[in-house]
């Protein structure tokens, strides 16, 4: 992956694969969903969930070449946005044509058309939006276990509340605009077949043309305890079983960029090893007849805490809650298994040459997260071992958890 | 097809064997098929745990294994394929020794006294049942199944689960082993091979496996264009979800096989990367849904439109949809749309480039005589006329409308 810095403040990285016939392009910026609190220019900015959501849909729509996604789909470009936790994604992927696509998107999302009939437009997608979420019983479970993992963070979604979208204003989504939606708070990632000093010259080019407004922000940093605001919800909705989602609140704040790095695998060991079918948790639960299928677990960083969650179908709750406590709190390390799954990520990361979106996903998520500028390599997984995975989970603090139940309202 | 066949497909990282097993579905072996893929893909007889399973997995570099049903209208297959890392991956991955697993798994299964492991199968069952329930809690799977009940007047497209879930509590243990023994032992599959050269070292191992096995017909007769439902045109229901859905059902009755493509153009004007026009007039023209969704039935002659939104807004949504598709008749909407299509068309020959998957189906596809490869389609859909499509398009009946109230507000 080459880097190249603009004058600017803007980062541009290519990932030249003349085997490739498309090339993939992702406009990053570095605002996410959780992005409520900053300050901008000294004065003190909260806003309430949705907005970076609410801006990604805007700037798709209500840019100088309208309808983003209409315009690249013509020239025959597939394009979309997404926003995540801590970032912004606008992205499309070509065929040909990649200098009028990098023209359209880079131009289109620099150059809204600030207008309170636009901003209304806009909402009433995301109503629809919000509304969808809220019939899928797993991201309203998603919610319940972020409203109450944190104490004083108010954070519960990206796409926020009904209320929260019909309260955004022009003035307040044009000053997160202008404070986020800079060069030197954007990079761009290029992976696929193309022209290199030719693709960073065009963006230089396109950035010459464009205005932005010079705001300093600073994010600021909400106090947060370990504990958790509430232990137990119970949601009534349309589901066909009950679902038993329990959530742990890890502080990760004193790991280093690169021990979380390295800890985004070691997660996925531990999570095998201790939780996946080879495991004694598992098997007992199957012998025992708590479950009948494979446990979900998930993790996810919010603010300085990972939030990994188990995912359950069970009528003996109580027994699998004893079962995974006693397993949270007697980790088991083996060695043969940890080299096999080593060996299947060493797989996993060798056959992401074949996909670019798989390459400038992983990388993407590597820059934001864990400020580690490079793709995800074999060399650097072969050095992965027990020891050092048994130093990060040594000291693990797994008593702040929150519990969410699904029932059906019939 | 008497001999194995082989794909050279060099430019990416991986290698395939892919197993196809012509099958004609009968009603009671329905409930089966979901359990006993599950029942194959966790143990065989020589590793009768899934932990074991699983280790052997890791420890012969198997990416990835498993079977499916894969339909092309009414002509079914049972799909069982290994992927690979080609050996510029993974250095000690040997092809001869995976074979051996694959071939084990799926002829030796762990079966004892001509059944499957009781409590294997008992667990399974139950698990089938949970799925199928979620399945009818969820809005857009009921949907679904409330549409396909009322407009599938030849009963193929019923043939599952989740439209008889009485089959899964009548399944016994025997009947599962019979339905292996049925669709799956002695009988030859299609036998495909793709990757780099090295993999064809197996073809000769393969062609003395099969050779005492009997190879089953294809049904060419894969195309059941549907009649018109003889209920009513609406049904109407309300269930505790924040947004309500249309599901709005049109047929071609005396469509013929040669017409699959104009099929496609046309399904494509309505929903595709080239043309959106759907969405174009509920979203961005109307504002009234955050997305559309456009299945097409093409071996069925039926597409079902469907729309999620808040309810107050059916009566608009379901007339612009009506206006949508009646707008397929009119040459002047259609005609830059046709252009972009058959554009779309000769960029994806290029995209398709990039795809391992893509390319292997559009190969075996088209030696089955499934289906016609992407080039082929590109050579007759440059061709079409606008009249070609609008007087196709002419010929859609609309069949049923079903419309799911969601009557939770929040």
């Amino acid at each position: 992956m080459n880097k190249y810095v603009l004058e600017n403040g803007l980062t541009i990285y290519c990932y030249v694969d003349k085997e490739k016939h498309s090339t993939q392009v992702n406009l990053v910026i570095r605002y996410g969903a959780t992005y409520s609190d900053f300050l901008i220019n000294g004065k003190q900015i909260h806003v309430k969930d949705g907005m970076a959501h609410f801006l990604e849909h805007f700037l798709l729509e209500h840019g100088s070449h309208g309808v983003i996604f209409s315009e690249l789909n013509k020239l025959q470009m597939t394009s979309n946005g997404a926003t995540s936790d801590i970032y912004t994604n606008h992205y499309f992927n070509c065929v040909e044509k990649l200098e009028q696509g990098l023209e359209i998107l880079l131009t289109s999302i620099h150059t809204p058309e600030w207008t309170i009939d636009n901003i209304d437009e806009t909402k009433k997608a995301i109503y629809e939006e919000i509304r969808r979420s809220l019939d899928n019983k797993y991201r309203r479970a998603n919610n319940v276990i972020v409203h109450n993992s944190f104490v004083n963070i108010p954070y519960i979604n990206g796409l926020g509340s009904i209320e929260d979208v019909e309260n955004i204003n022009l003035e307040t989504a044009k000053l997160c605009y202008d404070a986020f939606y800079q060069p030197s708070n954007e990079f761009i990632v290029i992976a696929g077949n193309f022209d290199e000093d030719k693709v960073v010259n065009d963006i230089k080019k396109i950035y010459d043309q464009l205005y932005f407004s010079n705001h300093q922000v600073e994010l600021i940093k909400i106090n947060e305890p370990n504990q958790v605001r509430k232990d137990f919800e119970e949601i009534i909705m349309p589901t066909g079983r009950t679902v038993l989602e329990i959530a742990y609140k890890i502080n990760h704040s004193h790991y280093t960029d690169l021990e979380q790095y390295k800890m985004d695998f070691y997660n996925h060991i531990m999570i095998e090893m201790n939780f996946g079918v080879s495991s004694s948790f598992y098997k007992k639960l199957i012998e025992n007849k708590v479950i009948t299928g494979n446990i979900g677990v998930s993790t996810r960083n919010l603010f300085d805490f990972s939030i990994v969650v188990f995912h359950v179908m069970t009528e003996q709750e109580e027994v699998f809650k004893d079962a995974l406590e006693d397993t949270l709190h007697n980790l088991v390390y083996d060695p043969e298994w940890f080299q096999l799954y080593v060996n299947q990520l060493k797989m996993t990361v060798g056959l992401r040459k074949d996909s670019i979106n798989s390459i400038t996903g992983s990388f993407i998520q590597n820059v934001l997260s864990f400020n580690y500028e490079k793709l995800d390599e074999v060399d650097v997984l072969e050095k992965f071992n027990l020891e050092e995975c048994k130093s990060f989970y040594n000291n693990i603090d797994f008593s702040n958890k929150t519990i969410v139940r699904i029932i059906n309202n019939d | 097809m008497k001999e194995p066949i082989f794909y050279s497909i060099p430019n990416f990282h991986i290698n395939t064997i892919e197993l196809w097993y012509p099958i004609k579905v009968d009603m009671e072996d329905i409930a089966s098929f979901p359990i006993l893929f599950h029942l194959l893909m966790k143990t065989n007889y020589n590793y009768k745990t899934e932990e074991s399973f699983q280790k052997e997995l890791l420890r012969r570099y198997i990416r990835n294994i498993g079977v499916e049903r894969a339909s092309y209208g009414k002509q079914e297959f049972l799909k069982f394929y290994m992927v690979l890392p080609d050996q510029s991956v993974i250095q000690d991955v040997d092809i001869n020794n995976c074979l051996d697993f694959f071939l084990e798994t799926i002829y030796q299964p762990n079966i004892v006294d001509s059944t499957f492991p009781q409590d294997d199968f008992e667990r399974e069952k139950e698990q089938l049942k949970k799925v199928y329930d979620n399945s009818i809690k969820n809005r857009n799977q009921y949907t679904i199944r409330q549409v396909i009940k009322q407009v599938d007047t030849d009963g193929f497209l019923k043939m599952g689960v989740f439209h008889h879930p009485e089959m899964i509590d009548l399944l016994t243990n025997e009947q599962l082993y019979q339905c292996f023994n049925k669709y799956i032992v002695n009988k030859k599959p299609m036998i495909f091979l793709a990757g780099h050269e090295s993999i064809k070292s197996l073809i000769p191992r393969l062609k003395e496996y099969f050779k005492k096995s009997e190879l089953m017909p294809i049904n060419q007769e894969s195309n059941c264009y549907l009649k018109r439902q003889n209920g009513p045109l609406e049904m109407v229901e309300k269930k505790p979800y924040q947004q309500s859905t249309l599901a709005v059902v049109y047929k071609i009755p005396d469509m013929k096989a040669e017409e699959q493509l104009k099929f496609f153009v046309m399904k494509n004007i309505l929903s595709s990367n080239s043309s959106k026009l759907l969405f174009e007039k509920l979203r961005t023209e109307a504002g009234l849904v955050y997305s559309t969704n456009v299945d097409s039935y093409s071996h069925f002659g039926m597409i079902i439109l469907y729309a999620e939104f808040e309810k107050n807004s059916k009566e608009e949504v379901l007339s612009i949809i009506k206006d949508v598709v009646h707008s397929l008749q009119d040459n002047s909407v259609i005609e830059d749309r046709l252009e972009l299509i058959k554009e779309g068309k000769r960029i994806n020959l290029l995209r398709q480039k990039d795809s391992f998957g893509s390319i292997l189906a559009d190969k075996i596809e088209s030696y089955l005589g499934l289906e016609t490869t992407l080039e082929e389609d590109y050579q007759i859909i440059k061709n079409y006329k606008v009249e070609d499509i609008s007087e196709f398009s002419s010929r859609l009946q609309l069949d049923f409308v079903y419309y799911l109230e969601g009557d939770i507000h929040e």
